[in-house]
């Protein structure tokens, strides 16, 4: 069953012949190489359950690492080098092989294992930062959805991964079909036939047919942070672990405390609903609250069901999982690691298996005794640095009032959700503004919609203590976010264009001045302009935002009122000069989309 | 009809109706304060300062402002100089010295003190009383009376969790109802306890505002309370800390417990009733848990019901409004600067596809009624869901002036005043245009615009008599305090409204079942 070392590093891929780097022969246990390896965090964000639940996979993002659990002895058997960033991880129905993306490189990774260390079989590369795959119960297809390039990949399996070993199953790119939003996850249903797919940072869900990827819906949910998709027990509904941002809501200490700014769901929809490609997809579903006043149950993350129903979440932010039986009414809840992001549990459904992000263990948690049964550390960590311990705090719900919410929750990822918020970064309520994204900020200032804020340290500490309601931060903390927040590249560019066509667009641009503005490097200025736009409360002075990663924004101005691009342009005329002809528009948005 | 209780809270007194809490009118706020110190006296030239800031920020932000020359007549007014109009329009007021002047002409130290009664904070009292005549139902609140507001509005209460009133035969503070887990109720307090004694003081002959005094402090002090039954000599002293204490404003149709409801009016119905008492900003939050409950429960439809429903914060109506819709105009609002604003709700909606009632009334609603201008944001959030075809309407529409009012802040820690800063106008489906009528002119400088008047136009009107609705208020504080009468209770009052509106969620009900 198991791979031939010998054969690793000569195989050819079918689509995209490579030799497999050098990093993924190393393993846990062989020498000199090992030391550099366990210098590095690891960042566990998947887990694989095998071998009849004795064998636990954990999918390691930062050192692109797999390590293997025998969770019989509750011990890392090995660590095996498979990626240069690890950004997903599903079994094979054959139970011989392992199927991973690598968001660094770009590609989809076939693994199998030598004993029970991991190898990698064929890489083949698909569309750029592929974040999720899932396999189709007969092993013959998967589908991998990239988050910046906002597209779904099809790729193909021959022999199948339900036929044993051997031979090494080729790799097939069958299909790329672009999505409407930047995709975080992905389920397989209606016997494969179906793809749910849902917004990595905003709350659309897309229903596309597996066939020839056409896409059959895409519907916007009152949702935003969508982290757990699973189907229920009984396949009736699709159940969504996420949060809601309130756009009417204030961020007082009373609505933070009342839960009426910001809420972390278990939502059900009903499944036949999702699949039709009209009608009320809410209708029929339900939303259930995670956490109470006083708990917040901040950053619904990783989502499982197990057979008898009980549905297990666990919470980024809170470093809790809570988990609830098929007819109980409420959660209940316990602490594990630092931001667990992803859970699995044992077939009878008694223990939860838990990847603790940041503290790079796997908590194993009894449930029916509410109790953490073991703590497993995958090795040795590394002292933090300034970045790890920002990103610790960016991410921890824990820096808000009652746990309801961290940085992450509007700011994605360190992006945008996308949604409405009424915070007093204008100096006043009642005028709700598009949460900005934070990548790139670093070289942005100044900050808030009205530029109001000179510099980053000084936005960070009125973000956390104003509007989370957080306890106060020190000197060094500020500096920490400052430093993560600093670290955040601006969105890659969704689409590439070719030079001559970015040229033009360029030119447009030049030419109706947008570069007053927004100007090159950054694509912003430190002033504040008028524009012709006014908020709810009459104020038109506004800083403008960087239009670097543009194409991953969207809905665009303030208050959301362009719901594309083109409409910026088409339907709000903004600071264009004169009218633009259809082929200067494509040339000025294809610019943009490149920035 | 009403029966004055006390709510004893972290900073002071509020007098509740039978059913819901209400802040303290200017006239309660009189009636209830008496004290046996002698209250500070205002000065002549602190009321011209105090009155000439007021009449600077209501100039500025007061969406119907009135003019100067109004205020500086209800100034006088509010004094007891019997008509001031021809002395007023004698003068020119351009300047804080102008009006300064006027008024040492016009009030001697003499009768000015005299005329100040015996309110604790008698600078509030004076300015409440100036603005009883001025358009907008505007209100002066001291620091601590803002505080005490706040902390009803947030429902963050801090307090002990009693309600009293004066036992006259004994005259003593006396104990109507300790609230599940309050501070009082878990160090051993019953319901008709005597109050003897509060910490070091005796509370023999002290009125009931002297006692509420007493009682009140900040989050975490201790207090001891001395008590006995009415008709035992045994004390008993009580010691506790004083601890927020939050209110239900959810309320069920019949107490199963002290802190459990009954949803059903019928055992079988799958029509719940949710009564929300006033609108905080706990309301949502309760509302999004009820939902669960009652799913669970296997309720299909719901009937709300607003009467005597108390809203100070719009704010809170908003996200009350936009719960239960799914997305649409909830109403637009004009402010001082006749900018409108039209307020959205977000997508996704509490009790979706149930069918829903809401059942109106003109007593507690409106301005005119218990609760005067209390009831404005319970009756926008009655009108948001009958233009968005989410909800029927049933009972009376109750007539409103629709300012919405907000706290502003004054200068140098002199307290809140309650102002209205806009008004609202209901979303209507397109076809239907809402027509501006000319209002009244302001008398000088004032600002009133054309008014666009409107009412709610419930689909089934019905009414209550006064006898109906004294029972039903009785019934429903019963239910909140759950005492013996609520415990014995077999059979709710006769409410025709509650019953048409349970007929038309029924329907609809029945109807949408029917749809293939």
């Amino acid at each position: 069953m198991s791979m031939r070392a010998s054969e690793i590093g000569v195989i050819l891929l079918l689509t995209n012949a490579i030799l497999l780097p050098a990093f993924s022969s190393h393993s846990l246990h062989s020498s000199s190489a090992d030391k550099n390896e366990n210098a590095k965090r690891r960042h566990p964000i998947a887990l694989v359950l095998t071998n009849g639940g004795q064998r636990l996979y954990v999918a390691n993002q930062r050192s692109g690492t797999i390590s293997v659990i025998d969770l019989a002895t509750q011990k890392v058997e090995a660590e095996r080098v498979v990626a240069r960033s690890l950004s997903s991880l599903a079994a094979a129905p054959d139970g011989c092989h392992l199927v991973g993306t690598d968001d660094e490189s770009h590609e989809v990774i076939l693994i199998g294992r030598d004993g029970t260390t991991p190898t990698v079989l064929r890489r083949v590369e698909v569309s750029r930062f592929p974040v999720q795959i899932r396999l189709s119960a007969d092993g013959a297809s998967a589908f991998v959805i990239s988050l910046w390039s906002a597209e779904v990949t099809k790729v193909a399996f021959t022999p199948p991964l339900s036929s044993g070993a051997e031979p090494i199953p080729q790799i097939l790119i069958e299909k790329t079909r672009e999505l409407p939003f930047a995709p975080g996850q992905a389920l397989l249903t209606a016997k494969d036939q179906k793809l749910i797919v849902t917004d990595a940072f905003g709350g659309r869900l897309a229903v596309l047919n597996t066939g020839d990827l056409s896409l059959d819906s895409v519907r916007a949910l009152p949702a935003h942070n969508i982290r757990g998709l699973a189907l229920s027990h009984d396949e009736q509904f699709l159940l969504l672990g996420h949060q809601n941002l309130s756009s009417l809501a204030q961020t007082t200490r009373d609505d933070v405390h009342w839960g009426n700014l910001l809420t972390n769901n278990l939502r059900k929809l009903k499944l036949e609903r999702v699949l039709a490609a009209e009608g009320d997809i809410l209708r029929e579903g339900r939303t259930d609250l995670i956490g109470d006043v006083g708990h917040g149950a901040g950053d619904p993350s990783g989502l499982t069901v197990t057979q008898a129903g009980r549905v297990i979440l666990a919470l980024g932010g809170t470093n809790e999982i809570a988990w609830r039986d098929a007819n109980a009414f409420e959660f209940r809840r316990v602490k594990v690691g630092r931001r667990p992001t992803a859970v699995v549990a044992s077939a009878d459904g008694r223990f939860a298996y838990v990847a603790n992000t940041f503290a790079d263990s796997i908590s194993v948690v009894d449930l029916d005794k509410s109790s953490v049964h073991a703590e497993i550390a995958l090795g040795p960590t590394p002292p933090q640095t300034s970045v790890d311990r920002g990103e610790m705090l960016f991410f921890d719900a824990n820096r808000s009032l009652e746990g309801w919410f961290s940085c992450h929750s509007c700011h994605t990822d360190g992006h945008t959700n996308g949604r409405l918020n009424d915070n007093l970064g204008d100096g006043s309520f009642g005028a709700p503004k598009r949460v900005l994204s934070l990548r790139g900020v670093k070289d942005t200032g100044p900050y808030a919609w009205n530029g109001s804020v000179p510099d980053l340290n000084s936005q960070i500490r009125k973000s956390i203590e104003t509007t989370m309601h957080g306890p106060k931060l020190d000197e060094s903390q500020v500096r920490d976010l400052a430093a993560f927040v600093g670290s955040l590249r601006p969105p890659p560019p969704r689409k590439i264009v070719d030079e001559a066509t970015r040229q033009r667009g360029r030119l447009v641009f030049e030419q109706h001045g947008c570069d007053d503005c927004h100007a090159p490097t950054t694509y912003t200025s430190p002033k504040t302009y008028h524009v012709g736009l006014a908020d709810e409360e009459g104020r038109t002075a506004f800083n403008p935002p960087s239009l670097r990663g543009v194409s991953q924004g969207g809905p665009y101005f303030h208050d959301n009122r362009a719901a594309t691009l083109e409409d910026v342009f088409l339907v709000h005329k903004h600071q264009l000069k004169n009218e633009l002809s259809k082929d200067a528009l494509q040339d000025l948005l294809s610019f943009l989309r490149n920035l | 009809m009403r029966q004055l209780i006390l709510i004893v809270v972290g900073f002071g007194l509020f007098a509740i109706s039978l059913s819901a809490a209400e802040p303290p009118t200017p006239e309660k706020a009189t009636r209830n304060k008496q004290t046996s110190s002698k209250p500070a006296i205002v000065t002549v030239e602190d009321y011209a300062r105090n009155t000439w800031d007021l009449m600077e920020i209501i100039r500025g932000r007061h969406v119907e402002a009135p003019s100067r020359q109004e205020m500086i007549t209800a100034s006088l007014q509010a004094v007891g100089i019997k008509d001031p109009l021809d002395a007023v329009r004698k003068v020119t007021v351009n300047s804080f010295d102008d009006y300064q002047a006027f008024i040492k002409n016009n009030l001697s130290r003499e009768t000015f003190a005299e005329k100040q009664g015996n309110d604790l904070e008698p600078m509030v009292a004076l300015m409440n009383r100036m603005f009883r005549p001025l358009p907008g139902r505007m209100r002066y609140l001291s620091v601590n009376e803002f505080k005490v507001m706040e902390q009803f509005n947030k429902n963050r209460y801090v307090g002990t969790g009693i309600q009293i009133r004066m036992n006259a035969q004994e005259k003593l503070s006396q104990v109507v109802y300790c609230f599940p887990n309050s501070p009082a109720r878990n160090a051993g307090m019953k319901s008709d306890d005597l109050i003897l004694q509060v910490n070091e003081t005796k509370t023999a002959d002290q009125s009931l505002a002297a006692t509420v005094q007493l009682l009140r402090g900040n989050e975490g002090t201790d207090v001891t309370i001395v008590v006995r039954q009415p008709a035992a000599t045994e004390e008993r002293t009580c010691k506790m800390t004083r601890a927020v204490v939050p209110f239900e404003t959810v309320e069920g149709f019949r107490r199963t417990s002290e802190i459990t409801w009954d949803y059903h009016v019928e055992p079988a119905s799958p029509v719940a009733y949710v009564r929300i008492n006033s609108i905080k900003s706990s309301t949502l939050h309760e509302l999004r848990k009820l939902e669960v409950r009652l799913q669970n429960e296997g309720f299909q439809a719901v009937v709300l019901d607003l009467r005597y429903c108390v809203v100070e914060e719009i704010h809170d109506a908003q996200l009350v409004a936009d719960g239960l819709l799914d997305g649409g105009v909830l109403w637009r609002v004009r402010d001082a600067q006749n900018n409108f604003k039209e307020l959205k709700a977000d997508r996704d909606c509490l009790f979706r596809g149930w069918p829903m009632a809401i059942v109106i009334d003109k007593r507690g609603m409106g301005v005119g009624g218990e609760n005067p201008g209390m009831g404005v944001g319970a009756e926008m959030v009655a009108s948001a869901l009958q233009s968005q075809g989410r909800a029927a309407l049933v009972g009376e529409a109750p007539d409103s002036d629709h300012f919405i009012h907000e706290y502003l802040q004054l200068p140098n820690n002199q307290g809140y005043l309650w102002l209205p800063t806009a008004v609202a106008e209901r979303a209507l489906p397109q076809q239907r245009k809402l027509v501006a009528t000319e209002q009244a002119p302001a008398i000088g400088d004032g600002r009133r615009q054309p008014r666009v008047n409107w009412k709610l136009e419930p689909h089934h009107i019905v009414e209550m008599s006064n006898e109906q609705d004294k029972a039903w208020l009785e019934w429903r504080h019963d239910q909140v305090v759950y005492g013996k009468r609520a415990r014995n209770a077999e059979k709710s009052p006769e409410d025709p409204q509650l019953d048409e509106a349970f007929k038309a969620a029924d329907l609809a009900l029945k109807s949408l079942r029917a749809r293939p």
